[in-house]
């Protein structure tokens, strides 16, 4: 599916800019005309209309009798730093240090940031208890990396491993309304990084190259489980 | 009927431009997309419970943006066509997209759900915040809302933003208008609204947001009437059992809530949601209908001998969010089951636990520091289950170099194996592993201050280490009564046959004290390994 789709959606994109039309539709950029499996009608969806239909969420699984059922929202677990992280280049260190100070002594994790000569440096960094998260903005671009030491444990979801990989571990890398998504777990702890572009027609906004390139020049600069 | 007359009220006053609800409140199941626009995730899971709906005020409609009138896949219309701008709801998280997720059936699909506000215009509608938490990022066209466990709620698709990054917010506040915007072109008037959450075992991925919305949207909306009535008890720490029926629905099951220490709205309370619709006599003649019944474990967390709160609430049929049953709360006070005798085997942390679906709410004890040292230590756990029937139909778990019976379906299933979709092995392939004790009837975990879990097993080992077969052996695992008072242990020989202690009667009984039941052969680890790899290379599906 994905190799079928992603020629085509090259393909809209440029014959769409070469047009000089906006080829972003209600946030379409797949292939409406692709058939896959059919969707599934809901045991309890209702084609004519509501009037027989629940209107109420039903457990996961009503068929049988549920002594244990998941819990809403998946169980709360801590993650831990794994292994040993040690900081990184020394400039970046020296300037986040400078930058942001005790906060980076408060993260929660290995707090990995863009290096210091690179337009993506200097953003705004938040640290709570739980996670932390970083943005900043470079027109027309703006990235977001955050980190979780708080894991969900959904019972019925048993893992996946993602086919790519960044930073020598594997990762999801997706695109969500335009905007690109990589996550990944380093040294245990869950990492997402998004890139989202104000202006789609950019060439640096076509792929992901762009976020993939920020997450592999992310260097450690604190936060808990960084050794100096 | 509340909601009628609901309806009739939203015609009113959004006459122009407004396209009003002309159908009652209603939703398609979770996973049910529009015709031909991708297989849907059937999940009822709700992912956020109890968070705000994130657009202010309603009525407003979640459906497809693309394969809905106006949308490039709708056939025609504009996206101000009444049909949008009404119910039933509709699912469009895995709609046809090319962008990886991993939650997807396809692997590939739509991350969020789209909405559209009450009415078909622009920079109007409020977006507020789901939660109290904090603004972490803000793009040309998204805001970022994190929670302090870290979870996110994404808002694209707005414009006149009225937070900034940094700011702390509270559930409610505004966060910005619903428009159009996206980058440098536009599209419909609606918000994509994204969960992501940093999920065991696979990281921070979007899940689902469709079932977190609808409860949302029933508590905004308030579209009920008469409240479910019933009741919720404790039955003997063993279980938690009640019934409840919808007055205004009374042959329909209703869906309760089970929330233990706190209500829904507080971040420590853990809840479960439960099908009322099990058979008891004792209804019938009282509610004019029997299949009102549920019945759900006590968790074994909660055994702890203090007492923990019970909210129990029933979901009206008809839409009104959750009503608190009349005799809730109560509570749960159960003192601690004896810890099972046997070694603790430590997993990983969160992603190793998903690997497994071992959940600690349900099935974990926590120990003192003195009991947890008193509890021999095994290997690790696994990475991940390897499960396979024999040519009998009998399962098996492949654990490290050992083969264990899965003695019964019951028992597969309190593991959560699908034996179903286990492939099938030869006697020659099983035959690489010597033959272990069988599985427990249930994987039963403990934790002591620290973070790690433990699982509680039997001790393995092979008949032909000599450190094995010493009936009589040197003590080794825990002695006390109550599963490892502090000074139980020490030192005994690893596998030795105190091991045993704590293990079935029938457990070993041929094999001198060991943990093992066959004449297995001996075998040199790395071979075992490599009978392993190809194995699992030439594993087939039934």
């Amino acid at each position: 599916m994905r190799s079928m789709l992603r020629p085509w959606l090259r393909a809209t994109i440029a014959v769409s800019i070469a047009a000089g039309t906006p080829f972003l539709t209600a946030c379409d950029r797949g292939d409406g005309s692709d058939a896959q499996d059919a969707a599934p009608t809901g045991t309890r969806a209702h084609a004519q209309g509501v009037a027989s239909a629940p209107r109420h969420p039903r457990s996961s699984d009503d068929a049988r009798t549920v002594r244990r059922p998941p819990v809403l929202g998946g169980e709360p677990m801590d993650r831990a730093v794994t292994g040993q992280v040690a900081a990184g280049e020394a400039a970046t260190v020296e300037a986040a240090r400078r930058r942001y100070g005790t906060d980076l002594d408060r993260a929660p994790a290995p707090v990995l940031l863009p290096p210091a000569d690179s337009p993506y440096f200097g953003g705004t960094l938040i640290v709570r208890p739980a996670f932390w998260a970083y943005s900043v903005a470079v027109e027309p671009v703006t990235v977001s990396i955050q980190a979780s030491t708080k894991a969900r444990l959904h019972t019925p979801l048993r893992p996946k491993q993602p086919e790519d990989r960044v930073r020598g571990v594997p990762a999801w890398i997706t695109m969500n309304e335009g905007i690109v998504s990589i996550a990944w777990i380093e040294n245990g702890i869950a990492y997402t990084l998004e890139v989202e572009c104000g202006e789609p027609r950019k060439e640096t906004c076509r792929d992901d190259a762009l976020a993939r390139s920020i997450a592999a020049s992310l260097v450690p600069v604190g936060g808990k489980g960084v050794t100096p | 009927m509340k909601w009628r007359s609901w309806a009739v009220g939203a015609a009113v006053a959004f006459a122009l431009p407004v396209v009003a609800s002309a159908a009652p409140w209603g939703y398609h199941d979770p996973g049910d997309l529009e015709p031909n626009s991708g297989q849907g995730r059937v999940d009822w899971m709700v992912y956020a419970p109890g968070m705000r709906y994130p657009m202010g005020n309603g009525p407003s409609f979640a459906n497809s943006q693309v394969y809905r009138p106006g949308g490039s896949q709708g056939g025609g219309g504009t996206q101000c066509d009444a049909v949008n701008y009404d119910y039933p709801w509709r699912d469009n998280y895995c709609e046809i997209r090319s962008w990886d997720m991993p939650l997807c059936p396809a692997g590939t699909g739509h991350q969020g759900q789209d909405i559209r506000p009450a009415t078909c215009e622009k920079s109007v509608h409020p977006n507020v915040a789901t939660v109290d938490g904090t603004i972490t990022n803000i793009g040309s066209y998204s805001v970022y809302l994190t929670d302090p466990q870290g979870r996110r709620y994404d808002y694209l698709h707005g414009d006149t933003n009225m937070v900034s990054v940094g700011q702390d917010v509270s559930r409610g506040d505004p966060i910005n208008l619903v428009s159009n915007a996206f980058g440098g072109t536009s599209t419909t008037i609606h918000l994509h609204f994204n969960l992501k959450q940093d999920v065991a075992g696979y990281g921070f991925v979007y899940v689902p947001p469709y079932m977190s919305l609808i409860q949302a949207y029933e508590d905004l909306m308030d579209l009920g009437n008469a409240p479910p009535d019933g009741t919720a008890a404790v039955d003997a720490c063993e279980a938690i059992t009640g019934w409840a029926q919808d007055p205004d629905t009374p042959d329909d099951p209703v869906t309760v809530e089970i929330w233990f220490d706190g209500t829904p709205d507080e971040p420590t309370a853990t809840g479960v949601m439960v099908l009322a619709n099990q058979y008891r006599m004792d209804l019938c003649d009282s509610l004019g209908s029997c299949e009102h019944g549920f019945e759900i474990d006590v968790p074994l967390s909660l055994r702890d001998g203090y007492p923990h709160v019970v909210h129990a609430y029933g979901t009206d049929t008809e839409g009104g969010g959750r009503s608190e049953l009349p005799d809730s709360p109560t509570f749960v006070d159960c003192d601690r089951p004896p810890v099972p005798e046997g070694v603790r085997r430590p997993l990983a942390g969160p992603d190793h636990l998903a690997a497994w679906g071992f959940s600690p709410f349900w099935s974990s004890m926590r120990l003192s520091a003195e009991e947890l040292d008193g509890i021999e230590t095994g290997p690790a756990v696994p990475d991940t289950p390897v499960v396979v029937v024999d040519e009998a139909n009998v399962g098996w778990l492949i654990d490290g170099s050992y083969r264990r019976r899965i003695p019964s379906q019951a028992v597969a299933d309190a593991w959560g194996f699908d034996l179903a979709a286990a492939p099938v092995w030869t006697a020659d392939e099983l035959d690489a592993y010597a033959e272990g004790t069988d599985l427990r009837p249930e994987p039963i975990l403990v934790r002591g201050p620290g973070p790690v879990y433990y699982l509680v097993d039997d001790p393995q080992c092979d008949p032909n280490d000599p450190a094995c077969g010493a009936p009589g052996g040197s003590s080794g695992g825990p002695s006390s009564d109550d599963g490892g008072g502090g000074d139980g242990t020490g030192g005994g020989t690893a596998g030795g046959s105190a091991a045993t202690a704590g293990l079935p009667e029938d457990y070993g009984g041929d094999d001198g004290g060991c943990g093992c039941r066959s004449d297995a052969r001996p075998r040199q680890p790395s071979a075992i390994w490599a009978l392993t790899l190809l194995a699992l290379g030439r594993r087939r599906r039934r």
